[in-house]
């Protein structure tokens, strides 16, 4: 089956428009009235003015009404005020019959005058009205499709969609939606317009789904009066059934609004169809984060854990050679480097096993009052073997206890100055401060490194992420987010800033111990 | 081993050059080190070291494609560091033109023999006529093969893969090396052929072909003719 603008065949028969009778009787009344009026107008003064001067008054009168309700009325108004005005103002009165004959051109005049006229004003009233029509229409469908571009949820395109055809219709709206934008769903969801009656999906809804065709009222399907479904038809099938009932029994659409309500329904689901692209799309970036994700912890493993064991296994190997036994000095260097680069695969191994707690939310805190100073001192005599560049401590005095988990908060310091070591000039400072300001123990690692452009700030402590060019230098992008991780566990606070001299400022901040139960340790 | 040879180490890594640095220098290596791919071009120029050692997986200029601007106007040896998953990378290293790999992590025997190998290559690319490894002896000037000293008849072919294989001894070399010196470029994909060849050439020169001690198969990469000799 070809799709083609589905609107351009959805209603090839005929729909006539009705009328509220009421409103058309009312036309004719008054326009009546208004010959009455003329009429006893013309019966006040017919004794001064010449017979034929009083039709000028039914002229005006047969315009005012072409004016006011068009060529029926007009026409209906020149035929009654030839009769009017040859009973009561062409003497004799009171009878069809004339004195003189020249009367009959008069009323021919008047009554062709009346019927030019008429018909005149009503097209020119006819072409108003058509354009305004136009432009109404013409302006619903912008203020639809302007709400329908800013709408980024289907809650917004809904109620786009329920409130602005409801108000230009005058109908109540409803959308029966297939879930989740899955076309080959057979279940629909009922999205009625604020303030309508409630409704089910019905047959006729049903069969406007399956089949993609019109029904209800001036259609050959299920012609419910009052009621139109029409399919939300796009390429990538249908989206679900726009169905539009009547305030009241005999309210009904004409073509023009027959029309509009098709323009509508294309419009909204072209709408419904571009979300539901959306969300495919927000689908498979999800996918491909997790394959990104996959890819990096697959490189993490077989690239980071693999260099300390080159080290490891050579060294080994290299003593287990009984022919080619290196001097005793070489010896001991190979070891120590093997040990060091030992204590790298500890240190990365615990890393990712403390990674995929903080993934699963099992980390558990082993809170302890830690000395600040403590901390930094044994973290960097850890880390003594991977720092080859001047530190600079600046600690200063009677620095309240802090509450953290030794091991991790270390853990996540050692992280942090890798970090810097990894990405600063070989050789060039790194100063660690920490000092007390209010309720916070700060603890600053600042470097003189290559520094994080402001792009990049908001992403840092994301999971392998990793500035742009900067993946010259290996790493997987864990280590930061590892420490934001065991920080935030601890309800601190862990941030980046450049540093104004050039390079990376990264503070963590510890609410200190209650100062009370210090004292009474 | 020639006196004074110099080794240029091109790891990221500290660690690695680190270790190799001592490993090389106790085995009286000069030893030259660069971490990233540019800077190993820059200092085979102004170095002029007799082999390179080259860590596939650089950041940013690749071992690969540091081998290939070597390969432009340098035939200094060139010994690949991979790692297991670096298949692919490391067979178009070796048919850049790199001589030899190394998977990490490796032995510092298993480097040190397979460095002798590219530095003999590369220093005497004329071979003597006579190839001789454990029992197998083969004399390219007289076309023959024996194997404990029973001459043995192989077709043109096997011949040809053996002398191939001889030319290089030690080396390893892809299946895409082997087919196009013997069908030439247009037998790209012949592998096949070329399992039938070296399945038959084992029989004939093997003591044991399902367990090969000569013609050994590189998981992967290709095959290496190892030189079963007595100096170690």
């Amino acid at each position: 089956m070809t799709r083609t603008n589905p609107a351009n065949n959805l209603f090839r028969f005929q729909i006539f428009r009705p009328r509220r009778l009421s409103r058309y009787y009312l036309d004719y009344v008054i326009s009546f009235g208004i010959i009455v009026l003329i009429t006893l107008l013309g019966l006040l003064i017919r004794k001064h003015i010449n017979p034929t001067n009083l039709v000028m008054p039914y002229l005006l009168g047969v315009v005012s009404v072409a004016v006011l309700y068009g060529r029926g009325p007009a026409m209906f108004a020149s035929v009654l005020g030839v009769i009017a005005f040859d009973i009561f103002l062409v003497p004799p009165y009171l009878t069809f019959a004339v004195e003189d004959t020249e009367y009959l051109i008069t009323f021919l005049a008047l009554f062709l005058v009346g019927i030019v006229i008429s018909n005149l004003t009503a097209e020119v009233k006819e072409q108003m009205l058509e354009a305004q029509w136009g432009e109404a229409r013409v302006l619903s469908l912008y203020n639809l499709s302007q709400d329908l571009a800013a709408a980024y949820c289907v809650e917004d395109v809904t109620k786009a969609i329920t409130g602005n055809i409801g108000n230009a219709l005058d109908h109540d709206i409803y959308l029966f939606l297939n879930d989740d934008g899955d076309t080959s769903s057979p279940e629909l969801k009922v999205i009625t317009a604020p303030g309508a009656a409630p409704r089910q999906v019905d047959t006729a809804v049903m069969f406007t789904y399956l089949q993609e065709l019109a029904s209800g009222s001036g259609t050959p399907h299920y012609p419910q009066a009052g009621v139109i479904n029409l399919p939300l038809l796009t390429n990538s099938g249908c989206m679900g059934v726009i169905s539009l009932s009547a305030k009241e029994p005999d309210d009904m659409l004409g073509p023009e609004q027959l029309q509009l309500f098709e323009a509508y329904a294309n419009l909204s689901a072209l709408a419904l169809e571009r979300l539901s692209l959306n969300k495919q799309a927000g689908q498979t970036q999800l996918l491909k984060e997790k394959e990104k994700f996959q890819t990096a912890l697959l490189n993490c493993v077989s690239h980071d854990l693999r260099t300390p064991l080159v080290t490891i296994t050579g060294t080994l190997s290299s003593l287990n050679d009984e022919i080619h036994l290196p001097d005793i000095e070489t010896q001991r260097n190979l070891v120590r480097d093997a040990l060091s680069e030992a204590e790298r695969l500890n240190w990365l191994v615990s890393n990712l096993l403390n990674m995929s707690r903080l993934e699963s939310g099992a980390l558990k805190l082993q809170l302890e009052t830690v000395d600040a100073q403590d901390l930094i001192g044994t973290t960097l005599g850890q880390m003594k073997d991977r720092i080859d560049c001047p530190v600079t401590l600046n600690i200063s005095e009677e620095l309240p206890l802090i509450s953290a988990d030794f091991v991790l908060v270390e853990q996540a310091l050692i992280n942090i100055l890798d970090n810097a070591v990894k990405y600063s000039p070989e050789g060039s400072p790194i100063e660690i401060s920490v000092r007390r300001e209010d309720e916070w123990v700060y603890i600053d690692v600042a470097d003189c490194g290559l520094g994080i452009p402001e792009d990049d700030m908001p992403f840092i402590f994301d999971k392998f992420y990793r500035v742009e060019g900067h993946t010259k230098l290996t790493g997987t992008g864990l280590g930061l987010a590892i420490a934001k991780g065991i920080i935030d566990a601890h309800g601190a606070k862990l941030s980046a800033m450049p540093r104004p001299e050039g390079g990376t400022i990264f503070r963590m901040g510890f609410p200190h111990e209650n100062p009370s139960q210090q004292d009474a340790v | 081993m020639i006196p004074n040879t110099s080794v240029l180490v091109v790891d990221d890594e500290r660690a690695v050059r680190r270790f190799l640095r001592t490993s090389l220098q106790a085995h009286g290596y000069t030893v030259y080190e660069a971490h990233t791919g540019e800077e190993a071009l820059v200092e085979v120029v102004n170095r002029r070291p007799d082999l390179v050692i080259l860590d596939l997986g650089l950041p940013g200029m690749s071992g690969l494609d540091v081998t290939r601007h070597l390969r432009e106007w340098s035939s200094v040896p060139i010994l690949i560091l991979s790692v297991q998953d670096q298949e692919m990378a490391k067979i178009a290293a070796l048919d850049a033109g790199a001589d030899d790999y190394l998977t990490k992590p490796f032995s510092v025997g298993e480097l040190m023999a397979r460095m002798r190998v590219a530095i003999r290559h590369a220093v005497a690319p004329a071979k003597e006529p006579i190839f001789k490894s454990g029992d197998l002896s083969v004399d390219l000037a007289n076309r023959s093969v024996t194997v404990k000293g029973q001459e043995i008849s192989l077709t043109p072919t096997e011949y040809e893969l053996l002398r191939i294989l001889v030319m290089n001894a030690g080396k390893v070399l892809t299946h895409h090396q082997i087919i196009h010196t013997l069908w030439g470029a247009t037998y790209q994909a012949e592998t096949h052929l070329l399992r039938v060849n070296i399945s038959n050439l084992r029989k004939k020169i093997e003591p044991d072909s399902s367990r090969p001690s000569y013609l050994v198969t590189e998981p992967g990469v290709g095959y290496r003719l190892r030189v079963v000799d007595d100096e170690a």
